[in-house]
């Protein structure tokens, strides 16, 4: 099942990129990482999973890269606030998209934005966390999720 | 072409500002936007615009409900669904609801357009 989610959220960041950035990205090999270790940059967002699946994903990436994304997308000002619901953004995106392949039992929430490493990044316990690290212009963002499927009553 | 009025629906401020970008130079006069159901709601009573473009995933009250909410009130509204959540029967219970088109977050404006000239 981890594969499966792998695969599909890969996908997703690769054709959102494709899409609004003009260019698709090049995915990283993902790997396994601490949960109490994850890499946060300068913008965040994430999202919860629930249904039949349960976990989070989330997008995490520097100023930099979001800078040519908003200029593509009619941007002129720099504002924080921007760059963060364009984070939010991306990863509602990837995450939406990605119940094409996991079905409508992969339930998502509204994207919660993150500053900074707050406490409350918690990830189920004894579900593996990946990280998938997205190069873009030149840039690297990192996408992070630990999902796991329910069992069927 | 006569003048439209316009409410753009979702809670990424980054959405509603692209939308209206993409939209203001064609045959939308006046446009609008909320960041959620709830807001969509009130704006759409006032405001009484042509058309709708409405979000699923927000808080408050999402897309779903909202599109009811406003067929209820007017079954003439058209409503143009824009979400990232791509599975079929979302696409499907947006269309059962009355929403007129569903369009596939990430857009681009040409398939903003298209879906834009189907409803209307």
């Amino acid at each position: 099942m981890e594969s499966e989610i792998l695969k599909v959220i890969t996908q997703g960041a690769t054709d959102y990129f494709a899409q609004v950035g003009g260019q698709p990205a090049l995915t990283h090999p993902a790997y396994l990482e601490n949960p109490k270790s994850t890499p946060v940059d300068d913008f965040s967002a994430l999202i919860g999973i629930s249904g039949r699946y349960r976990g989070c994903v989330y997008f995490t990436a520097p100023r930099a890269l979001l800078t040519p994304l908003l200029e593509r997308l009619g941007e002129r000002t720099r504002e924080d606030s921007l760059y963060a619901d364009l984070a939010g953004e991306i990863s509602n995106t990837i995450a939406g998209n990605a119940r094409r392949q996991l079905g409508a039992g992969f339930m998502i929430s509204v994207p919660i934005l993150l500053r900074g490493r707050p406490d409350e990044l918690q990830f189920p316990r004894g579900v593996d966390c990946f990280v998938v690290p997205i190069e873009w212009g030149g840039q690297r963002a990192r996408l992070v999720f630990a999902i796991r499927q329910e069992e069927a009553a | 072409m006569e003048p439209m009025k316009l409410l753009v629906v979702d809670d990424s401020l980054i959405m509603r500002r692209s939308i209206e970008r993409l939209l203001r130079s064609g045959r939308f006069s006046e446009i609008r936007t909320a960041s959620n159901g709830q807001q969509a709601f009130e704006e759409f009573r006032t405001f009484r615009p042509d058309l709708i473009t409405m979000d699923i995933t927000m808080p408050l009250m999402d897309g779903l409900t909202a599109v009811d909410t406003i067929l209820r009130d007017n079954p003439e509204a058209r409503i143009l669904v824009v979400s990232a959540l791509a599975d079929k029967s979302t696409a499907v219970e947006a269309i059962k609801r009355g929403a007129l088109g569903f369009l596939l977050k990430p857009i681009t404006p040409e398939s903003l357009n298209e879906a834009i000239e189907d409803i209307l």
